[in-house]
């Protein structure tokens, strides 16, 4: 038995710590009809298809499978769905400001949200619990299996309420409130059904003996999951906050977590049950390489940060210093990318992934940040990308770009060498398939490496300039003033 | 630390695509316990200030310290010290008051006990004890403000910054919401408040800054006397040379002004006094006691004084003869 000091002091933690949206949004959607309209629903929905179920077959396997389809619907289309109806004016642009002005930071109000849906999706799935309990009766069960498929679904139904949460503050900002929320919905619905899907994709393919293997693979989904979830909730604190602020340092972390994931996984995902070689090349170098064309964004970057950023940076040089490469501005894009090239070269060699097929598939990200390096720093100073949307439209247009004049050639000279070469010798992935199927790496690395070199050459004005402004705080509009405690009016006004 | 509450240095702010500045060079000081009144007409950039001064926004140039912290360096500290309520409070109108109050003093790091009681004086101060289980949007206009005030005053703020708050209120609300602000100013409170209903400012304010295109036009206290309008960009004189405190007193007597104001420009303490409609306008050098003692001067010296007070400058007559109602 609990003694009440240990509950009032528990009681007291929770109080101290709670997060004050989470309760609020918590006290919100309870006070709500619909919610307990949609618990009825979901109750009333289970015992019919219980019943249906025990009558056809009494199969245990179908039962799960009945189980974790309704809450598959339930986590990713009803509860994001009503969290976005209702709540997608309750934090405008206005109202998020009266938040800015309190000690919650950006992370304690999305991380509000996110929990206030959490709690929704498990007083929803406490609908479920004693069906799960009935099905664990019945014949042909593999209850691990129900439970690792709810804690997937549970998973899949928060990256949805954050994705929610992002799409109603852009329609906030963008006021295109109505095309926006049904585009959104219909997204949703698709999404419900693919993960639905997917489980019962898992559900089916698995017997028992492989049971173990699923488990196994379960840690690299949720890595996956993870990265999904950090870009969710970063994209999530920037739409709110100033648009000046610092938006590089978290997308290069992402980025660099990304790329780590990507090589853990070609490690670990070879563990994983129905996988074939191909298949698990062709995602390796999709995942990698996504890493790559993630860091196209930071060479559109200025090199002038904003003021907001500028003054958002660590108070310590050498903490400037160390994290420059992680700091905004174009020219600790830079730095960060040939860094990042850098520890390809150096770790790979060495690991136990260097096989031939591996090893390429390492050089590709190599290869496309490189490459990227090299070219996209110069476009920065063109007026074109002087527009945020300008930019955005320059980084996909970036690649069919480049190809087009060699696509030309080919029609034009009707032999199929120019694009042969293009693909043979500017696209890495092109290249890397073609190294793949011929298991020989034709000096990939040493391309790269001296790509990443040529572009701290070429760019080194702006690396100087980033250094100059990121670590020893010379930003050319802006001087900051020293903590002044000694100032009072007489003193103030003569100044004055 | 600093006597002022509120130091505003060189604030300079463009907004993106327009060709003029919404704030320039903005220069003025508050004291601790000051009420100060921001008037400009339309499009002064008395928001845009405000907003500025409340971290909402960054200047291009410029800082603003509110209790010594830079609004550039230490943000999170000026947070702790201002409570900014804008002209319409967004807030959810689903949301109760009492869960409102309970929302913005945890979001200010209150809990417990603590949180409790704050609620308790604050509902108090405010008598909100009547709408608790009401919704925001429920409310009547008044009753919005007080909740919206309740709301800011929750972290206990030194510093308040009101944009608006009389707007649209009935003459009732808007003489309790001077009462809860002179309140509060005995309380030490700062405040900088923007208000277009310049009488009501005048009641209350002990300071007024007029800003018009986002220059300065003055910044000055009401107490002190200046019989000429002041020019641009001039600034405060709350104190005199002597560092004692400086007021307008108006006295009215049944003898002759002219005699009394030569008998008064003699007298110690006054620096200057002129005839001023039926009476005698005097700037005087002195607190309270000093003010008494004056009082007792002009018995002794044989002159009946049948008014005898402090005079505020008018607000109105200030910011008329200082702007000329140009927006940016």
């Amino acid at each position: 038995m609990t003694s009440p000091k240990f509950v009032r002091t528990f009681v007291e933690w929770v109080d101290k710590h709670s997060n004050p949206i989470a309760l609020l949004e918590t006290q919100q959607v309870l006070s709500l009809r619909r919610t307990l309209i949609v618990f009825g629903l979901l109750v009333l929905a289970l015992w019919m298809g219980s019943c249906a179920v025990i009558q056809e077959s009494s199969s245990g396997e179908e039962m799960s499978l009945l189980l974790l389809a309704t809450y598959s619907i339930v986590a990713v289309l009803v509860v994001p769905a009503q969290l976005l109806f209702n709540s997608a004016n309750r934090w405008s642009k206005d109202k998020l400001e009266m938040l800015h002005l309190t000690q919650l930071r950006p992370m304690d109000i999305v991380l509000g949200r996110v929990l206030s849906g959490a709690g929704l999706l498990l007083i929803l799935g406490a609908a479920i619990v004693p069906f799960i309990a009935l099905t664990y009766l019945m014949p042909g069960t593999q209850i691990q299996l129900v439970l690792l498929g709810m804690g997937f679904v549970f998973m899949m139904g928060l990256l949805a309420i954050l994705f929610t949460l992002n799409i109603s503050w852009r329609l906030e900002e963008y006021s295109f409130a109505s095309i926006g929320k049904v585009v959104w919905f219909l997204m949703l619905i698709q999404g419900t059904f693919g993960v639905t899907a997917t489980v019962v994709a898992f559900v089916e393919s698995t017997s028992t003996n492989e049971l173990e293997g699923l488990i196994e693979g379960f840690p690299w989904m949720v890595g996956v999951w993870s990265i999904f979830v950090y870009f969710g909730i970063v994209q999530s604190v920037l739409l709110f906050r100033h648009p000046e602020s610092n938006r590089s340092t978290p997308y290069r972390v992402g980025v660099l977590a990304t790329y780590v994931l990507g090589i853990v996984a070609i490690e670990s995902s070879k563990s994983m049950p129905g996988f074939s070689t191909d298949v698990h090349v062709t995602m390796c170098l999709v995942a990698i390489g996504l890493s790559g064309l993630a860091c196209l964004p930071l060479m559109l970057e200025d090199e002038a940060i904003g003021r907001k950023a500028f003054v958002e940076l660590p108070k310590k040089r050498w903490h400037r210093m160390v994290l420059f490469p992680l700091l905004p501005s174009a020219g600790s894009g830079i730095a960060f990318m040939v860094l990042m090239m850098l520890g390809v070269l150096v770790t790979v060699p060495w690991s136990s992934l260097s096989e031939d097929q591996l090893t390429a598939l390492i050089y590709t990200p190599l290869q496309t940040f490189a490459f990227v390096a090299m070219l996209l720093p110069r476009l920065r100073k063109h007026p074109v990308s002087a527009v945020l949307s300008k930019r955005n439209l320059i980084i996909a247009a970036y690649i069919p770009v480049l190809a087009a004049p060699f696509g030309l050639l080919s029609f034009l000279m009707r032999d199929p060498l120019p694009f042969q070469w293009m693909m043979s010798n500017i696209f890495p992935f092109a290249t890397v398939i073609d190294e793949v199927r011929s298991d020989t790496l034709s000096g990939m690395d040493i391309w790269a490496a001296v790509c990443a070199l040529l572009c701290l050459i070429v760019n080194q004005g702006a690396v100087r300039g980033a250094w100059s402004i990121v670590v020893s705080r010379k930003h050319p509009d802006i001087k900051m003033t020293p903590l002044d405690v000694n100032l009072n009016v007489e003193a103030h006004n003569e100044a004055v | 630390m600093s006597a002022d509450v509120l130091i505003v240095k060189g604030l300079t702010k463009r907004y993106s695509g327009a060709f003029v500045d919404a704030v320039s060079d903005l220069s003025f000081a508050l004291p601790k316990g000051s009420i100060c009144g921001f008037i400009g007409p339309n499009g002064a950039g008395k928001t845009t200030t405000m907003r500025i001064c409340s971290t909402l926004e960054l200047p291009d140039s410029g800082d603003a310290f509110v209790d010594g912290y830079s609004i550039l360096s230490h943000p999170d500290e000026v947070r702790r010290r201002i409570g900014f309520m804008p002209d319409a409070f967004p807030i959810d109108p689903s949301i109760l008051v009492r869960d409102m109050l309970d929302f913005f003093g945890r979001a200010h790091g209150l809990w417990g006990q603590a949180l409790q009681e704050m609620k308790d004086s604050v509902v108090e101060f405010t008598t909100l004890q009547d709408m608790m289980d009401k919704p925001f949007g429920a409310l009547s206009k008044g009753m919005k403000q007080r909740a919206a005030l309740a709301t800011v005053l929750m972290h206990d703020p030194q510093l308040l910054i009101l944009d608006e708050p009389a707007a649209g209120l009935d003459p009732r609300a808007r003489v309790e919401l001077r009462t809860l602000l002179r309140l509060l100013a005995d309380q030490g409170k700062t405040i900088l408040i923007s208000s277009h209903i310049l009488a009501e400012l005048t009641e209350i304010c002990t300071h007024a800054v007029v800003i018009e295109q986002g220059c300065l036009k003055a910044n000055r206290s009401l107490t002190s006397v200046k019989e000429t309008g002041l020019s641009e960009g001039e600034e405060t004189r709350t104190q005199s040379p002597l560092g004692k405190p400086a007021v307008r007193l108006y006295v009215e007597t049944l003898q002759h002004p002219e005699f009394v104001c030569k008998l008064l420009s003699e007298t110690s303490g006054v620096k200057g006094a002129v005839i001023h409609e039926v009476g005698v306008l005097l700037e005087f050098e002195g607190d309270k006691e000093a003010q008494a003692e004056l009082l007792k001067f002009l018995v002794d010296s044989n002159v009946q004084p049948t008014r005898f007070v402090e005079q505020k400058m008018d607000l109105e007559d200030l910011f008329l003869s200082l702007t000329e109602g140009k927006v940016q």
